[in-house]
Order: C-alpha cells, then sequence, then structure tokens
C-alpha cells in the first residue's frame, strides 16, 4: 500500500472542505511537478510542464468524501443528520466524526431492543431517528458543533488478504495517490506536452470542482479517474467489473474516440490488464462536467474498481492502483504530437 | 480514574470472546488476579473459579461476571471466499452492515460487505432490513482456498473496535456487556476478604446463563452477587420513563428483570449502603432482560442473589459507551457493602 493512502483517507474533507487535505498533497508534489495552483473553488492543480506548452493534457481527481450534515441539537444534546448519496442502513452502530468547532468522536447506536417494536426491527432506521451521541452535555454540544457541521466516517485503514484493505473514503482518495503514484513513475521523463494533475471538489454533490478546472486549466484532453462497482457477492455480473483485473475503462458518448484509442493502446503499451464498463449520458464522474467545459474537452474516464462504495469500508486492491498509475503515466508519454494530429485531424469526424 | 483501573478495561473489552470462546478472558483474568487466589480452576462448561478463603467463617459470597460478548460465527466459506455468519447473542441485525471485525484464530481483519448504495432500490434502502443470513463477510480473499488453514466453520467473529475515551468522562469500546462486570469483580478479589469468596467468571450468558447454571451447582454461595453491564436508553428520542437507565446516574438495582426477583434484603442493604456512604444509585426501570442470577439464585436449594451493573449505552452493538464515574461507583458501593457484611446476618 502507497503510504499515502493511509494519509489522504484518514484526512476528513466532505465536498466544500477540500482545502485540508491541500497540505498532504503539495508536500507529495513536491519535487515532481513544476507548478501548483489553487483555485477559487479550492481545485488542487499541479502542472508537469513538458517541452511544448501548446496542448495539455488533464486528469481529475475529486478528494471530496460523502458525509452527512448535523441539522439539529436535541434536548438531550443528540445531533439530528441530513445525508445523501449513502445507505442510511450503514449507520446504525458505526463511529463516526462530528467536525464542530473541533473534531469530535460520535456514536450513532440504536435504541435497545427491550424498547423496540418487533415492526420497527423489520424496517431500516429512518434517518430522522438516527442520533448522534457524542458524550457531552447539551449545551457544550450546542458551543462547539453548528448546525451544518460535517459528519465523517471514522478513518482508518484496514489491510485484509491479497494487497487489499479497507476503509472510508478510497472513493476517490485512491485516485488521488494513483495520479501522484504516476507523475513519480514520470519522474525521469520529459513529456511532449504539459500534463495537469488536478485534485477537483465538490464531485458529490454538483461536480462545479471539474467545471472550474477544465476552465483554469484548458486542456486539450480531459480524463476523469474515479471508482466503479467491483464484483460483489449478490450484485449481477454485468454491473460491475473483476476486482483485481486492472483499471476500468468507460466506452460511451462521455468518451471521445481518440482518447479511448490513446488509453486502449496505452494499456497494451503499458501491459496493464482493463475491463470495459459502459455509460450514456452520465459517467457519474468529473468527466461529464470537463466534456461541456468551454469549446469542449476531449473526455475519457478511467476507474479503479471498488467494493462497497459509499461505506466506511470500502475495498480495493493495491495491484489496481499500481496498474491504473502505469496506465496514467503511458497515457502521458502518448500524448504526443502525433496523438494532437490525430485528436484534430481532419479524421477527427 | 487510575491508569492501572483504566488499563484492565481496555484490556479485557479489546478481548474477543464470544460465547463459547472465553479462553483469552479467562487467561487475562488468571494473570490479573495471580497472587489473589487460592485456588482458579476452569469446569466441564468453562467457567473460570477464583475461590479465596474457601475454609474462612461466614457466608459464602460469590461474585459473578460473564466472559462472553455477543458477535457472530463463520456458518459458511464460499468458494469466493466470502464468509457468511451467524449470530452469537441477540443482536439487532440492523447494526451489521459496514462494520469492520475480527474473524477466527489469528484475528483475521474483515469487513461486514454492504452493497454499495448505488446498486440498492430506493425501496431496498427504504424498507429492507439486511438480515444476516443474507450478509458476507470479505476479508480480501479471492476464493475458498485463500482461507483455507486461516478461517474455519465456527470460528467466530467479533467486533474490531477498540477501547478509549470518549465525551465528558465516558469510555467507548465493545463488550461492556460484560466485561465492564468482569473488571469490576476482578478489583473486588484483589482485596482480601474475613469470608470465603467464589469469584465465578462465567461463560455463554448471552446464549442462555448457561455457564452459571452448572457453575453455582458446583460452588453454591450463600450470597451472591452478578455484576453486569445493563441497558441505558438515555439516547435520541426515546422517552424518560422508557430510558430503563441512564449514564452517570450510578451504579444500577434490579428489583425485577425478565428473569428473577432479586434478594430484598441484600438490595435493601445496597441502598442503605449506598446512601450512608453518598453514592449514586439507580433501579433498573424496566423489568426486562436477564442475568446470570437467575440462574445462581435456583442453584439447588436457592440462593440470596442480586444484581448490580453498570449502566452501558448501546449494548449489544459494534460500538458501546460507559461512563467512568458509574463504573468507580460500581466498585464503591460494592467493595463498601463487602466490608459492611462480615457484621450482616445473611
Amino acid at each position: 500500500m502507497h503510504k499515502l493512502v493511509e494519509e489522504l483517507t484518514s484526512a476528513y474533507a466532505v465536498s466544500g472542505d477540500e482545502r485540508r487535505l491541500h497540505d498532504i498533497l503539495r508536500s507529495a508534489l513536491a519535487g515532481i511537478t513544476d507548478e501548483i495552483r489553487d483555485t477559487s473553488l479550492g481545485n488542487l492543480v499541479a502542472i508537469r510542464k513538458g517541452r511544448s506548452s501548446d496542448h495539455a493534457l488533464l486528469f481529475a481527481a475529486h478528494i471530496d468524501e460523502v458525509g452527512a450534515w448535523v441539522t439539529r441539537v436535541n434536548d438531550k444534546g443528540f445531533l439530528g443528520i441530513h445525508c445523501t448519496s449513502i445507505d442510511g442502513r450503514i449507520w446504525p452502530g458505526l463511529q463516526v466524526m462530528v467536525h464542530g468547532v473541533r473534531p469530535l468522536p460520535g456514536i450513532i447506536g440504536l435504541k435497545p431492543v427491550h424498547v423496540m417494536t418487533h415492526e420497527e426491527m423489520d424496517r431500516p432506521v429512518p434517518d430522522d431517528d438516527l442520533w448522534v451521541d457524542v458524550g457531552l452535555p447539551r449545551e457544550e454540544v450546542v458551543r462547539l458543533v453548528p448546525v451544518g457541521a460535517t459528519v465523517t466516517f471514522t478513518a482508518g485503514v484496514m489491510n485484509l488478504m491479497n494487497d487489499r484493505y479497507a476503509g472510508k473514503t478510497l472513493d476517490d482518495r485512491l485516485c488521488a495517490v494513483t495520479l501522484i503514484q504516476a507523475l513519480e513513475l514520470l519522474r525521469d521523463t520529459t513529456l511532449s506536452y504539459d500534463l495537469i494533475m488536478a485534485f477537483t471538489v465538490q464531485e458529490e454533490v454538483t461536480g462545479y470542482g471539474a467545471w472550474t478546472t477544465g476552465w483554469c486549466a484548458h486542456p486539450d484532453v480531459g480524463i476523469a479517474i474515479d471508482v466503479t462497482h467491483a464484483d460483489t457477492e449478490g450484485v449481477p455480473e454485468q454491473k460491475t467489473v473483476p476486482m483485481g483485473g486492472g483499471p476500468g475503462i468507460t466506452v460511451g458518448p462521455v468518451v471521445n474516440d481518440h482518447v479511448l484509442a490513446l488509453i486502449r493502446r496505452s494499456a497494451k503499451a503499458a501491459e496493464v490488464p482493463t475491463s470495459d464498463e459502459t455509460c450514456m449520458a452520465h459517467s457519474g464522474t468529473d468527466a461529464d462536467d470537463l466534456q461541456l467545459v468551454g469549446a469542449g474537452i476531449a473526455a475519457g474516464v478511467l476507474s479503479i474498481p471498488l467494493r462497497y462504495m459509499h461505506s466506511p469500508v470500502e475495498v480495493a486492491d493495491q495491484n489496481d492502483v499500481d496498474r491504473a498509475a502505469r496506465l496514467v503515466a503511458e497515457i502521458a508519454r502518448q500524448f504526443d504530437t502525433a496523438f494532437i494530429g490525430e485528436l484534430y485531424g481532419t479524421e477527427a469526424h | 480514574m487510575e491508569q492501572k483501573r483504566i488499563e484492565l478495561l481496555r484490556k479485557l473489552t479489546e478481548a474477543r470472546a464470544i460465547s463459547g470462546r472465553e479462553d483469552e478472558v479467562a487467561e487475562i483474568l488468571r494473570a490479573e488476579l495471580a497472587g489473589h487466589a487460592d485456588t482458579v480452576e476452569r469446569d466441564a462448561i468453562k467457567n473460570m473459579f477464583v475461590l479465596k478463603g474457601m475454609n474462612k467463617p461466614g457466608p459464602r459470597v460469590m461474585l459473578n461476571a460473564h466472559m462472553d460478548e455477543v458477535g457472530l460465527y463463520v456458518t459458511h466459506i464460499t468458494k469466493e471466499g466470502y464468509l457468511h455468519v451467524g449470530k452469537a447473542g441477540g443482536i439487532d441485525d440492523r447494526l451489521l452492515l459496514g462494520k469492520k471485525v475480527l474473524v477466527g484464530k489469528d484475528s483475521l481483519p474483515g469487513v461486514i460487505a454492504a452493497k454499495a448504495v448505488h446498486l440498492c432500490t430506493t425501496e431496498e434502502i427504504e424498507t429492507k432490513v439486511v438480515k444476516v443470513e443474507d450478509l458476507v463477510i470479505d476479508v480480501g480473499a479471492k476464493s475458498d482456498k485463500d482461507v483455507t488453514g486461516k478461517v474455519a466453520v465456527g470460528d467466530q467473529v467479533t467486533f474490531a473496535t477498540t477501547f478509549g475515551m470518549f465525551g465528558d468522562g465516558y469510555f467507548v469500546g465493545k463488550a461492556f456487556d460484560d466485561r465492564a462486570g468482569c473488571a469490576v469483580v476482578t478489583e473486588l478479589l484483589r482485596i482480601d476478604w474475613p469470608f470465603p469468596v467464589i469469584g465465578m467468571f462465567s461463560t455463554q450468558e448471552e446464549i442462555g446463563t448457561k455457564g452459571a447454571r452448572v457453575g453455582a451447582w458446583r460452588y453454591t454461595p450463600d450470597i451472591s452477587i452478578t455484576v453486569e453491564g445493563t441497558i441505558a436508553a438515555d439516547i435520541g428520542e426515546v422517552k424518560d420513563y422508557q430510558e430503563v437507565t441512564n449514564l452517570g446516574g450510578g451504579p444500577v438495582l434490579t428489583i425485577k428483570d425478565g428473569g428473577m426477583v432479586t434478594d430484598h434484603k441484600l438490595r435493601k442493604r445496597l441502598i442503605e449502603i449506598a446512601a450512608k456512604n453518598g453514592l449514586p444509585w439507580q433501579f433498573k426501570r424496566m423489568p426486562a432482560g436477564g442475568t446470570d442470577a437467575r440462574s445462581i439464585q435456583t442453584a439447588k436449594g436457592g440462593v440470596r442473589a442480586v444484581a448490580v451493573a453498570v449502566p452501558a449505552r448501546y449494548i449489544h452493538s459494534p460500538v458501546s459507551l460507559i461512563k467512568e464515574s458509574d463504573y468507580e461507583n460500581t466498585v464503591t458501593l460494592l467493595t463498601k457493602f463487602l466490608a459492611d457484611l462480615a457484621g450482616m446476618e445473611a
């Protein structure tokens, strides 16, 4: 496991709080990039200069995480929460972090069976009945936790068998790790054009991070790297890609044909196994926004197989991360004059 | 609170012991009590007895806590290397999704799989409880061959929860039911009493107070105190009259629970001792649940038995809370009670 996996997934940044990760990223990027910019919304854009800056290839990995927001404090000093994009059935029995004036550990418990009806036990706990216990008197809670404070899963990576590991926020911090690993691989390589690694904000809520990054960086090609569903017990095979089978490559209208060809031949050159997945109107990644920035950016989507997405125990395989990093590095190498000709040539349409 | 006391709680709550697999806790207790017992022995159901001064005059006093915790156990290993599990003790199925666990003798790390939210229908999320029989544990295996020799059907699965300080004077951890009781009894057994004392660390409480049933037959006391971690529902939107007990309210005395009526005389004396020493205490305010005391009370011709407990929030779940002051007051109350006992008629 790359040391950044632990570091980046241990940080807390629900959409909007991404600057909390900047220091970690900046120190990881030192020495392997030429320029780092912080945009208005908090995207961190790192540029590795090529021989020419006439063209640029951008990879985008979002750095925000799913979480909940505090909506109210009840008479006992327990916190009510609101969340989207998370299966509410995950919360009961979970240790969480509440990000108020200072971080506070919390517990979302259930009331005991003795005061529960059978009817209650047979249905999931409604979101309105989830209460966070921070073990403080109400006055303290009100002082330390303003309404709107975020609530996240608790950090901690657990090593499993076969180079696999479990933890929160592998979506999408693993892809940030991938981009940095790729830059490490390219340390001694001279690239034809600029390579831009963008660590984007707010993917989980709006996609505005990618949208504004696309405008700031105006690359020729923008490839989103995100996680995708890996094979999961009880889920039909066609809805997932194999865990440990290498990165996923998305095929569909979001992805530019030439970019897809570039990705495929790079995978072949780098001897990286891949799995195809499809999308139609939306890939559910930063690519959806990148594609439509300004006069348009030729987009692509790479993904890392992930089980149990948006849970505190997302599981990934480091081999897939390593392969994705090799693929990203190879795509950067192959982003050359010949490819630019292909992208803008008469054969493009 | 003294660091030594806190460390005892840490060791005991982080130990892994579902019903029938209590050895790890027993060994910790044996080491903690080295030098304080005349005899330490295990029986056929693996209760551990710590005997002190059995030839002394006076009433034979049993101090009891159970070593087992609720958890899961492996029922089946799939070809893909996933583990199916069953419940060891009473756990609300809704607490299980997406939790970290430790499996088998080597504490193999694993997670309880939670299908990605994107792959669930809204109807599933809003109406369907994922039952334990539909859950699997993922240890990262690629096939059943990966876990051969590491995991076997029947192995225990415990929650990977570490002990720590929490909020305003709380302890967070797993298995305070009943490692809090084990810790209290350990502290009481380190004191030399002028009467015979039978420390009984029982097994299989969570699946029907089984250890205590045979243990109390083997060493039948005149008086028995079962020390527990009991339900506190002073949480969320639970109504006042349903709270059962509350954290910070002091040691919990049971009048009646789901299994017994406790001895009036001993309970009355406990209350008097608490009042005399200015210690807080509270009644368990719902006649539910059951403890080893019910099995001890009915041993042979009967035993005067009471249950005293440290209130705990979220028991029978991956993570629970107790309050430091409640723990200390429970130790103090019972120490004072036993000190008073020499001059008391049983």
